[in-house]
């Protein structure tokens, strides 16, 4: 598909456009009394121009059944445009005049032409923007984040996808991330990604394979968490789901963005809830729970504002950490633990809720469809708990699968990298050799191409490798404190507490606000 | 925001203040707008004379203006040069206004968080395209005023006097006032 390189040209021509070519202009006209109207809205001003040079402006009007009459309310000036009234009557606002039409010359009224619209227009564009910037101000730990993100077509269309390694914050946590591509298109012979750096982040990337499995028979193919892949058959929604607001079989039955989720606890982040969600059951196979899933924007916040405690230190913490301090890792690592990921239960024959995983990957950007593999039963339903954090996931999707059998990818290498449209062999080299990462910088943006085998249609994957390094904004230096960032590590349970009032200040617009103030270069 | 500035500057400055009327005042004021005309001074006479004031009504080829309180001129249609009649004020102040406003949070915002500057910027660019774009319709827009020849006609002109209908036969137009400095309309 061509690229629309003259986007933001046109959008300046709309705006433009909007705005208007013409200035505003006063229509002043005249009737007489014989040929006036009543008004078809209120406070239309009329002026009555009387005879005598005495003027009438009025604002709330009517003319008598007969025409010879118009009453209404206003003003009444003589000619010499003193604010008077007849022989002996004071006028006050709201006295109603009754102006016989042999008595008046003219009747003017005026209509304001090529100002409310544009005045209107204005609006409609500035007020959200100056807003979003006001919100961004006040709580900019909740604007402008993201994560290394990937881009693949739906329908035809750049469409964010996946995100890689959400939580490998520092080179000691860097890991391997596998992410379903649930909407790609088929791309018929060739694959493009898009790969951007849309954050004020440092990405440093060891590779992005795409791994392709050839489609059989209506099988699809999902990860588990620790990165197997199994093709499923026949996979059947929930009969019932219920979480702590009621129903929510709707939101998560299909996999189509609709989220079921709640707000976090005000007291504290790390209070958990449980969704109950039961299945009729599938024959004697082995069996899988399909859940599609990403986080809220709660884990970004608190890694900021942490971040911002850590201060002018927050190099120093990065790098005790990457040269082994495994006793500071551990102390982030359960700052994260006490949030915790999704913890999947199911109901044995004893009516008790036995732990059969966890889905614990961070973002928030790109949900993410995992396969949890069930234990074998005998029962004739099966009956899932969820327990997670209040207000920390987004369940787009929960489904029963038969389990066919374990599969292997076909992974496929880049084998062109664009880099702002131009040919990269530099960038190209670097991501097929896993020793020397691929480093990106903020706005920095990649195409990725993979040629794909003939023949075949397959499902895809992206499977990346990486860390990235989350850059310390000078504003967020004022908030350093490193009691504070001490506390948060070695009382992660009491830091949630602490932390919580705060974010559930910013927690209603966040996630929105997020979306729209995302500087995305496509 | 120069821009901003600059255009904003562009507005009616040669009219007095009470008669610079906003929009809602241009829909009920009880007055005339201003007008400045250009006249031949004297039958015959090449030399030109400019004459401000509030434009009162035209009756028999005769334009009579208010220059100043108690005293109107009477003038020759034929002796009409050129004539500015201002029917309200010029709306590219109003717009730079607005365009600061929406602007003034993203211009604080990439102040107070360089590191975003751009993204802060990018925020309020949109509304910052249309506001001065607008301002520079408005300010280089002629469309708060009607000059004459270009364009209008004397009876166009009439149409913003105090007395539209003609002047009334029992008064003496010398006992009229300008509109006061600060006067509002009520």
């Amino acid at each position: 598909m061509k690229k629309r390189k003259d986007f933001p040209g046109l959008f300046l021509v709309l705006l433009v456009f909007l705005a208007g070519c013409s200035g505003t202009r006063l229509i002043r006209s005249f009737t007489m009394p014989e040929m006036v109207n009543n008004p078809t809205k209120n406070n239309q001003y009329i002026k009555i121009h009387l005879k005598d040079g005495g003027l009438y402006v009025l604002d709330d009007w009517k003319i008598t059944q007969s025409s010879d009459t118009i009453i209404g309310e206003g003003e009444f000036y003589n000619f010499k445009r003193e604010h008077i009234g007849n022989s002996s009557v004071i006028l006050e606002k709201n006295y109603r005049f009754s102006i016989p039409a042999n008595e008046i010359a003219l009747v003017e009224s005026n209509r304001i032409q090529n100002h409310a619209g544009h005045l209107a227009a204005l609006s409609i564009v500035g007020v959200p923007t100056a807003l979003f910037s006001i919100y961004c101000i006040a709580n900019p730990k909740a604007c402008f984040g993201s994560c290394p993100t990937f881009y693949v077509r739906e329908k035809g269309q750049w469409s964010m996808m996946a995100e890689g390694f959400s939580s490998s914050i520092s080179p000691s946590f860097e890991k391997r991330d596998i992410d379903m591509l649930y909407w790609a298109d088929d791309p018929g012979e060739e694959m493009s990604v898009k790969l951007t750096n849309e954050a004020l982040e440092t990405h440093v990337i060891r590779y992005v394979d795409l791994l392709a499995f050839p489609e059989s028979g209506g099988k699809s193919v999902f990860s588990t968490q620790n990165g197997q892949f199994y093709s499923t058959s026949y996979i059947v929604a929930p009969i019932s789901c219920q979480a702590e607001e009621g129903d929510c079989l709707d939101l998560v039955k299909e996999m189509d963005r609709k989220e079921r989720f709640g707000g976090a606890d005000p007291k504290n982040l790390s209070q958990k809830e449980e969704i109950i969600v039961r299945f009729d059951k599938l024959g004697q196979s082995e069996r899988g729970l399909l859940i599609g899933s990403r986080q809220t924007l709660m884990t970004t916040h608190l890694f900021y504002q942490v971040m911002a405690y850590t201060g002018n230190y927050y190099g120093s913490f990065v790098s005790e950490v990457a040269n082994g301090n495994t006793q500071l890792k551990n102390r982030i690592q359960k700052l994260w633990d006490e949030l915790g990921g999704i913890e999947i239960f199911m109901e044995n024959e004893k009516q008790k809720w036995e732990k059969i995983g966890e889905i614990t990957e961070m973002g928030p950007i790109a949900s993410d469809v995992h396969l949890v593999k069930l234990p074998a039963t005998d029962q004739n339903k099966i009956n899932i708990k969820l327990r997670l954090t209040k207000g920390l996931w987004r369940i787009d999707y929960l489904a029963l699968a038969n389990i066919s059998g374990e599969e292997i990818p076909v992974r496929l290498k880049p084998y062109e990298v664009l880099r702002d449209d131009f040919v990269d062999h530099k960038a190209l080299i670097l991501l097929n050799e896993e020793n020397e990462p691929l480093v990106t910088m903020p706005g920095d943006r990649y195409e990725l191409k993979y040629k794909i085998p003939a023949d075949c249609q397959f499902q895809y994957f992206l499977e990346t490798k990486g860390y990235y390094l989350e850059w310390m904004r000078e504003e967020w230096l004022a908030e350093e404190n490193l009691k504070k960032a001490a506390f948060a590590l070695y009382f992660p349970g009491l830091f949630m507490r602490k932390a919580a009032p705060e974010y559930k200040k910013a927690e209603p617009l966040m996630e929105k606000i997020f979306w729209e103030s995302r500087y995305v270069r496509q | 925001m120069a821009v901003i500035l600059l255009t904003a500057c562009r507005t009616t400055i040669q009219i007095p203040d009470a008669y610079n009327f906003s929009l809602r005042e241009s829909k009920t004021t009880p007055y005339g707008c201003w007008t400045i005309l250009s006249v031949n001074s004297g039958p015959n006479l090449p030399v030109q004379e400019k004459i401000a004031g509030e434009l009162l009504c035209m009756k028999d080829d005769t334009i009579y203006v208010l220059v100043y309180d108690r005293m109107v001129r009477p003038i020759d249609f034929g002796s009409v040069i050129e004539a500015q009649l201002f029917t309200h004020k010029n709306q590219a102040g109003t717009y730079a206004t607005l365009t600061t406003l929406f602007l003034a949070p993203a211009l604080i915002g990439a102040l107070i968080s360089t590191d975003y500057a751009g993204e802060f910027l990018s925020l309020g660019i949109p509304g910052a395209i249309m506001g001065i774009s607008r301002m520079i319709v408005e300010g280089g827009s002629n469309k708060y005023m009607l000059i004459y020849p270009h364009k209008n006609s004397l009876d166009n002109l009439n149409q913003f006097s105090r007395f539209p209908a003609g002047k009334p036969l029992a008064i003496d137009l010398n006992q009229l006032t300008l509109k006061p400095p600060g006067e509002n309309n009520r």
